[in-house]
């Protein structure tokens, strides 16, 4: 859609807004809140990849926490086995996603639509297994920890704590979105969008739409990678249950409530999912133990049938409907 | 090496089974040719054309495009020699503008086409080809609606849009009046003629009228191989395609 | 046990679970093929019907019955889905995935839910008093019959869908929808009731395994893998190749868990998966899956 300037100004504008609310409000957050908006902004950069994928080029993966598990783990073992200080371990971190993504995409990728599905579903499910049961590799259910370095800045070097980690999400956050952003309305944006309306007259009007979407699911990879080594971090602490199925799920859910397709509506999806994952849980305890889930498949359903575009789509059908009355 | 021919088809033969689709046909096109594919349903013409953008692999034969082999080309690749095609069922981009639909194609050969870092409104060159074929097309009143809320009419002109856009020295055009009114099929006709200027066209159609109107020159497939070829008016004087037409065969 | 009887057994097992896993996938690829939906939820439907299965050997104390029991519950469970949920996003393929995700979650946590079921394994009491007394060792005589009941239903499910009429309307559906619903047959009611049986005979495989498997809420997501594993290889769509490539998957699974391990089973078949993409993406004898 042609967007005058005007439009283009005023998202920038509200996007600079958000960060600088999200940065100003963390000294008055409780520290069990600043943790959860700490994952929740990390959560983002995983759903913004994701939405690459399936809003941007209409393919639906189930194999995301296999990427986002390859990413925790990518740090960890940097950290475990070699001891490397915290730029490398996350470089080597996202390189490794998004290698294992090119990998994994230029197979699946030859097929789309349900095919994709079903295969990312079955990769994601036998490799978690096999992680799992590789226990002296990844450390299976038991997992292992690791001392977090500090994150050095050339000129300072942060010590790990929960300040600091809050506005090292912060930062990846927003640069992660930056990036989507020209991605996507890039020329090679409009091909995405072209694949996802219709993959055979993109390829017949001379797009290579196979090489173009592994290259979309290398990107999807490479945040999925990034949030993950972030993740990692975060935790000082992984085990195979990093790449456990329901972080398909969830970043599913984000992307579906918050409005698919429109990169903001996954970050949104991605805080207020987790906030209410979070207070269902406690409301319900061990006894109704995956309540919360029961809710959240509710809620999946619920959304997909009626409003498909997610909760970002209300106030245009509002609109929609005032004008359809008028 | 340099051909006579824009588009040559040596001996194509396709069979799906038991099946034989087309039976070694050796078709040529001369560039700026205006020509019309036409026979009755089954008669391979469809065929035909998806062979030459590469959706199909021929049993046996080659396709020539400006003397180079193009037989099995990835259909990707068709549009980087300069082969365009639109489609018998409309083929858009549905939830797209029209404006949108047409930048797709018309991003297509250009430079950068790919750059995930830059605007694509900075490629100002594919924002001129836009405007100028939606003028064409006399689409710029609807070009900020979705392609696929628009009427069926519309869609069709869309369709020959697209495969404009490209700037293409061979179009092929499958059926660009199906499903149109007659007043429609004049102005499709007009648009065809006005396009044909630079380019060579191969087009697939039923109604007999407008090939007789826009086209100088016609093949006549039947059951899979060429029966005659000639001029409109050779055409319709021709004893057999009368009787393959009024199924007398 | 002695080697060889390790491995035959190991073999008759393969059968087994090949014969049930060809049960549940052809459930899956008839309402694929019929309605193109793919069911996330078909695992959660095998793990319903071993549920119901569960509890009505624990009320009845018999097996047996609990059989046409879990056939008929998720025959009703399937017709509620697919009116409640899955008509609304009829026609949208991408939609309905999610949806059927949406409704797995449901049915897995529900019976995750204490009163429900629970999140602890229970294998019921073998209901079936003998073993099968073979030359040089014996076999399981609960696995004997449900691979024979699994055979039956196969039987059946191919009687119906070859002999009978409504078999003809579904089998004409999957060819061509269009042309089936122009010759004045009603696909929309063949669609619900091919969902019905597909969810229905899922049901009645769960029923199958309850003293063998250990039922847990889990298990769905399982099976849900091996149909997939199984519908990919064999070829989306295609009837003949969910047989074989249950009996392969089964087979490499069972074989590969005795004579490798359990892990190295899971990573062959990974790989078999694999080449199948890279080499013949259409599956064994697949229709579909450009």
């Amino acid at each position: 859609m042609k967007r005058p300037t005007s439009t283009r100004g005023k998202a920038y504008i509200s996007f600079i807004v958000v960060m600088i609310i999200l940065a100003v409000i963390q000294p008055l957050l409780p520290p069990y809140y600043r943790f959860l908006l700490t994952e929740i902004m990390i959560y983002a950069i995983f759903a913004l990849g994701y939405d690459l994928l399936l809003g941007y080029t209409g393919l639906l993966s189930f194999g995301h926490s296999l990427l986002f598990g390859f990413g925790c783990y990518g740090f960890a073992w940097m950290m475990r086995f070699y001891g490397m200080p915290f730029w490398p371990a996350l470089a080597i971190a996202v390189i490794v996603t998004t290698a294992l993504a090119a990998g994994v995409g230029a197979v699946c990728v030859r097929t789309s639509g349900i095919y994709f599905a079903i295969i990312t579903f079955i990769f994601s499910f036998v490799l978690f297994y096999i992680f799992l049961s590789l226990v002296p590799i990844t450390g299976g259910d038991d997992g292992f920890t690791f001392i977090p370095p500090p994150v050095d800045l050339g000129f300072i070097s942060l010590e790990f704590g929960p300040v600091m980690l809050y506005y090292l999400a912060l930062f990846w956050m927003a640069v992660a979105y930056i990036v989507c952003r020209r991605i996507v309305s890039s020329p090679f944006g409009r091909v995405m969008l072209a694949i996802r309306e219709n993959d055979m007259r993109a390829r017949c009007l001379g797009y290579n739409t196979y090489g173009c979407k592994v290259v979309v699911f290398m990107m999807s990879g490479l945040f999925a990678g990034l949030s993950g080594g972030l993740f990692a971090y975060l935790n000082h602490f992984v085990n195979a249950h990093y790449f456990e199925m329901y972080r398909s799920l969830f970043v599913l859910i984000w992307t579906m409530f918050g409005g698919v397709g429109t990169l903001v509506g996954p970050m949104l999806g991605a805080g207020i999912i987790t906030l209410l994952t979070d207070y269902l849980s406690t409301l319900f305890r061990m006894q109704w133990g995956g309540v919360h889930l029961i809710i959240l498949g509710i809620i999946l359903i619920v959304i997909t049938i009626f409003l498909p575009k997610g909760i970002l789509s209300i106030p245009e059908r509002v609109r929609r409907r005032a004008k359809k009355e008028a | 090496m340099a051909s006579e021919f824009i588009l040559e088809t040596k001996g194509l033969t396709k069979a799906f089974g038991g099946l034989k689709a087309l039976t070694d046909v050796n078709l040529t096109l001369r560039a700026g040719e205006l020509r019309a594919l036409i026979g009755p349903n089954g008669a391979g013409k469809s065929t035909l054309i998806n062979h030459i953008i590469g959706r199909l692999h021929p049993t046996s034969g080659k396709i020539f495009f400006k003397g180079e082999d193009i037989t099995g080309i990835p259909t990707y690749k068709a549009l980087g020699k300069g082969i365009s095609s639109t489609f018998q069922t409309t083929n858009v981009f549905p939830r797209l503008t029209v404006r949108e639909n047409v930048w797709i194609a018309a991003q297509s050969p250009a430079k950068r086409r790919l750059n995930p870092l830059v605007h694509y409104k900075s490629l100002k060159d594919v924002e001129k080809q836009v405007d100028k074929v939606l003028k064409w097309v006399h689409l710029e009143r609807i070009a900020d609606e979705p392609a696929g809320e628009r009427s069926h009419g519309e869609q069709r002109v869309l369709e020959i849009a697209l495969g404009v856009a490209t700037e293409p020295d061979l179009l092929l055009l499958d059926e660009p009046t199906q499903g149109m009114a007659a007043k429609e099929s004049v102005d499709i006709a007009r648009l065809v003629k006005l396009i044909s200027k630079d380019r060579t066209i191969m087009l697939i159609e039923h109604n007999i009228d407008f090939v007789m109107q826009v086209v100088e020159s016609i093949t006549v497939l039947h059951n899979g191989s060429i029966l005659v070829e000639g001029t409109p008016k050779e055409i319709s004087d021709n004893e057999q395609v009368q009787k393959v037409y009024l199924g007398e065969e | 046990m002695v080697a060889s009887a390790v491995i035959a057994s190991g073999i008759l097992n393969g059968v087994v679970w090949g014969l049930i896993i060809i049960v549940i996938s052809l459930g899956m690829c008839l309402i694929l093929g019929l309605m193109e939906i793919v069911n996330m939820a078909h695992g959660e439907f095998y793990m319903a019907g071993a549920v119901v299965s569960f509890y009505i050997v624990q009320w009845t104390g018999n097996w047996w019955l609990s059989l046409p029991i879990a056939f008929a519950v998720l025959a009703v469970m399937g017709l509620g889905w697919e009116r409640g949920v899955l008509k609304h996003v009829e026609g949208d393929v991408i939609r309905t995935i999610i949806v059927t995700f949406g409704m797995s979650l449901i049915i897995m946590y529900t019976a995750h839910l204490n009163i429900v079921f629970g999140a602890t394994s229970y294998r019921i009491p073998n209901p079936v008093p003998f073993n099968i007394v073979l030359p040089w060792f014996t076999y399981s005589g609960f696995r004997t019959v449900s691979g024979i009941i699994a055979v039956a239903i196969l039987v059946a499910l191919l009687l119906f869908l070859f002999k009978t009429k409504f078999g003809l309307w579904i089998r004409a559906g999957r060819t061509d929808k269009e042309m089936t619903s122009a010759m004045g047959i009603d696909i929309g009611k063949v669609s619900v009731a091919t969902f019905m049986i597909g969810s229905a005979i899922a049901g009645i495989a769960g029923a199958l395994v309850v003293s063998v498997a250990a039922v847990n809420t889990y298990m769905g997501m399982e099976a849900l893998v091996y149909a997939f594993l199984v519908v990919i290889i064999g070829g989306l769509g295609s009837l003949k190749g969910t047989v074989i490539a249950g009996f392969i998957v089964a087979m490499v699974d069972s074989l590969g868990g005795i004579l490798l391990t359990p892990l190295w089973a899971k990573v062959i078949l990974l790989s078999i998966l694999i080449a199948i993409l890279v080499f013949r993406p259409k599956g064994i004898y697949g229709v579909w899956g450009e």
